[in-house]
């Protein structure tokens, strides 16, 4: 008889357990499905000062609408990035939002959606030109331009000063910036120092000249021009004729920090390091300034530029919640945050210039230089075997610009190299 | 009726093992197979169609003129640093056998540094060896001497690699080598003083040839973790200047992470496998006559 009572004490104990447990379940999906926003991961390279911005602006965002809760993160930046992207989205379980740079589009076309800007009230003629054809790929548009960056020339003031240079006219064409640069190499420091890596001069120079990088077609390259040699041929003279840039190889993270030192006095620099370079001159009473990049060959008018493009990643299994609301966040950035951005980014909305211009924020007004600049920025173009080729064009660089190879030769066996790997493609 | 408890007992067998064979089976075994498959097709990271393509992956290395210099660097790499650690090893824990005060501290202090991960090391030697901002060219210079462009000159930059790579690594041959020389009897030592044995030919007949066997350890474990270097060199310069360092793992990681082409990239990972197996067996073939004549 106990044993009975014990047992149904249990049974009844185990029933209440289980129906107490569904209850509660099922209450709490309730109040989710009625109450809680659509949970939206937005994946971003932002991984220094412009993180910090960001973040603020999607703050901003969840708070003024009910929708949806946007999750800000920045877990890399570069190959490893895309590597993330890549893999995410062949187990198909993707950030429903990601930033990408233009070079990023191509290898992830099977995993984007196509947008239609129209529809999210994006008007095109109110975006830089450039930017906004970076997102379109084989005639689809695969994301929204956010940002801009074009190269600037940044340089030290004091410097100019000193070396008896007027620091309110920095140099505007290629005969004032080797000048310059040979004033400015002096009591071991170079007037210029050279990005080797993602951001060589050779390209710039190589635009203005009138060059391009490959065929239309993609299946040559375009590396033993006349504009391409006259492009390299600077790039040799202002370390072994003029004297005037570092003879070193340089790590590309490592040049900011030879302009901060004191051992560079001019870099082509982006955007992104306008916020770094306004905090040092007003905390570390640093006197950098900054222009637009000078005029090296006349033909074109040029800047190299890197691009920000949102952009909205296919799942499996599909989630059209997360494709309306994502397509409705990306629009808001372009339209309501772009000011903001400014802090960190040069936007690509040209609408918001005039914002800029009278921002109480001395950071987005000057920002204005470089969106300005924007029209006539350069990119590298789509090949899927971009990589490769700029690893064998850029190591012909170092060798026409620190061991002074000569240019026509070395550009010739460059080219040659890239056709065969072209013709791989 | 014995069939049944040793069916049991092979069950139970195979259920202790699978905790640790499930893990192998698939963190281990089944990736180097697929790696293997991989280097036959076209295969890429961004999951376009793949195809099966022979040998060709293959036959692609041999023309390669980037792979190729790329083994060339490794090679280089392999030549100078394995003796170098070595020798510096043995040096090193032949000093740090004797008797001193401080002894523990000391070996500590050449061990430390094998304990830091590449991306520390990298930064730390980027500071000393820096040509424009590094710690060197300016105790170079205040001392009048002319400085240099260590990672910087094509012809410097590897030996710069090399001396990164001693300072981090020589603390195992070091470990290794000093337990080795511990299990030496201090009798043979005191035997070939009584017999008026020098420490030069007391070290040539019975610490080298006792020491023998472990230095073979360390040379096979030096020599596989050397034509496998990657971090210090990716770090510190990125394969440059003018491609002076890029080593094979180097060109794997572009191929495969920034190409996307794994099948290509899986052909040279094999690659390096048939290589180091290759210079190991004949290692292991020359210690086998080597022990025979002794």
């Amino acid at each position: 008889m106990t044993d009975t009572l014990r047992s149904l004490d249990r049974r009844l104990f185990l029933r209440a357990g289980v129906l107490g447990a569904v209850g509660l379940h099922a209450a709490g999906r309730g109040r989710a499905l009625a109450a809680d926003p659509k949970s939206l991961d937005f994946t971003t390279f932002y991984v220094g000062a412009d993180g910090g911005i960001m973040q603020g602006i999607v703050n901003r965002y969840n708070a003024m609408q009910p929708t949806a809760k946007v999750n800000f993160s920045a877990p890399a930046w570069g190959a490893d990035y895309l590597t993330k992207l890549l893999t995410a989205s062949l187990a198909g379980n993707p950030p429903p939002i990601v930033a990408l740079h233009n070079y990023e589009i191509p290898p992830l076309t099977r995993f984007l959606y196509e947008l239609d800007a129209a529809a999210l009230g994006i008007k095109k003629e109110n975006y830089v030109e450039n930017a906004w054809n970076l997102a379109v790929y084989e005639g689809k548009l695969y994301g929204l331009t956010m940002s801009t960056g074009t190269l600037a020339l940044v340089y030290n003031k004091d410097h100019f000063q000193q070396a008896g240079l007027d620091p309110a006219k920095p140099p505007t064409n290629r005969d004032e910036f080797i000048r310059a640069a040979q004033a400015l190499t002096r009591d071991g420091r170079f007037g210029f120092a050279r990005d080797s890596a993602g951001w060589m001069p050779w390209l710039t120079y190589n635009w203005q000249a009138g060059g391009n990088l490959l065929t239309p077609d993609g299946k040559k390259a375009l590396f033993d021009t006349p504009a391409a040699a006259e492009a390299a041929q600077l790039e040799q003279d202002l370390i072994h004729k003029h004297k005037a840039c570092l003879p070193t190889q340089t790590a590309s993270p490592e040049l900011p920090k030879l302009l901060y030192a004191g051992k560079v006095s001019m870099l082509f620099m982006g955007p992104w390091n306008l916020n770094a370079l306004m905090k040092s001159n007003r905390d570390n009473k640093t006197n950098f300034g900054w222009a637009k990049m000078p005029v090296f060959f006349d033909r074109k008018k040029a800047v190299m530029a890197t691009s920000h493009i949102y952009s909205l990643m296919k799942r499996k299994p599909e989630d059209p919640a997360a494709r309306e609301l994502g397509g409705k966040f990306i629009a808001w950035l372009l339209e309501e945050a772009s000011v903001t951005w400014a802090q960190a980014q040069a936007p690509a909305n040209k609408r918001v210039l005039g914002q800029m211009q009278k921002s109480d924020d001395p950071i987005v007004r000057n920002m204005t230089m470089w969106v300005e600049q924007a029209d006539h920025a350069h990119f590298p173009p789509y090949h899927p075997r971009w990589t490769q080729v700029y690893r064998a064009l850029s190591q012909g660089m170092e060798a026409i610009s620190f061991r002074g190879d000569d240019v026509k030769s070395t550009l010739r066996g460059v080219t040659a190299g890239v056709n065969d790997i072209l013709a791989q493609a | 009726m014995a069939a049944r408890p040793r069916r049991t007992q092979a069950l139970v067998a195979w259920l202790f093992l699978l905790p640790f064979l499930a893990p192998f089976v698939l963190f281990w075994a089944a990736p180097i197979v697929r790696g293997l498959y991989l280097s036959f097709t076209n295969a890429s990271l961004t999951g376009a169609d793949e195809r099966f393509v022979g040998l060709a992956n293959y036959q692609q290395l041999v023309a390669d003129p980037t792979y190729r210099r790329a083994l060339g660097n490794t090679v280089v790499f392999v030549v100078e640093n394995v003796p170098v650690l070595l020798v510096a090893g043995l040096l090193l824990a032949l000093l740090l056998n004797q008797s001193m005060p401080g002894l523990a501290a000391i070996r500590a202090a050449f061990v430390a540094p094998y304990l830091i991960t590449a991306s520390a090391v990298a930064i730390i030697w980027q500071f000393v060896l820096d040509p424009a901002t590094g710690l060197l060219n300016d105790w170079l210079a205040a001392v009048g001497l002319p400085t240099q462009r260590w990672l910087s000159e094509p012809g410097q930059a590897m030996g710069a690699i090399v001396l990164i790579t001693l300072w981090w690594r020589v603390g195992f041959p070091l470990l290794v080598l000093l337990a080795g020389l511990q299990e030496i009897p201090g009798d043979l030592y005191e035997a070939a003083r009584l017999d008026g044995a020098g420490a030069w030919q007391r070290f040539w007949r019975i610490t080298l040839p006792l020491l023998a066997p472990v230095l073979f350890f360390v040379f096979i474990i030096r020599l596989i973790d050397s034509f496998k270097v990657f971090a210090q060199v990716y770090l510190v310069t990125g394969g440059g200047p003018i491609g002076s360092t890029r080593v094979l793992i180097q060109y794997l990681y572009e191929t495969g992470f920034q190409d996307f082409r794994s099948g290509y990239a899986a052909a040279i990972g094999w690659s390096l496998f048939v290589i180091i197996l290759g210079v190991t067996a004949i290692q292991m073939r020359l210690l086998r006559r080597y022990g025979a004549d002794e």
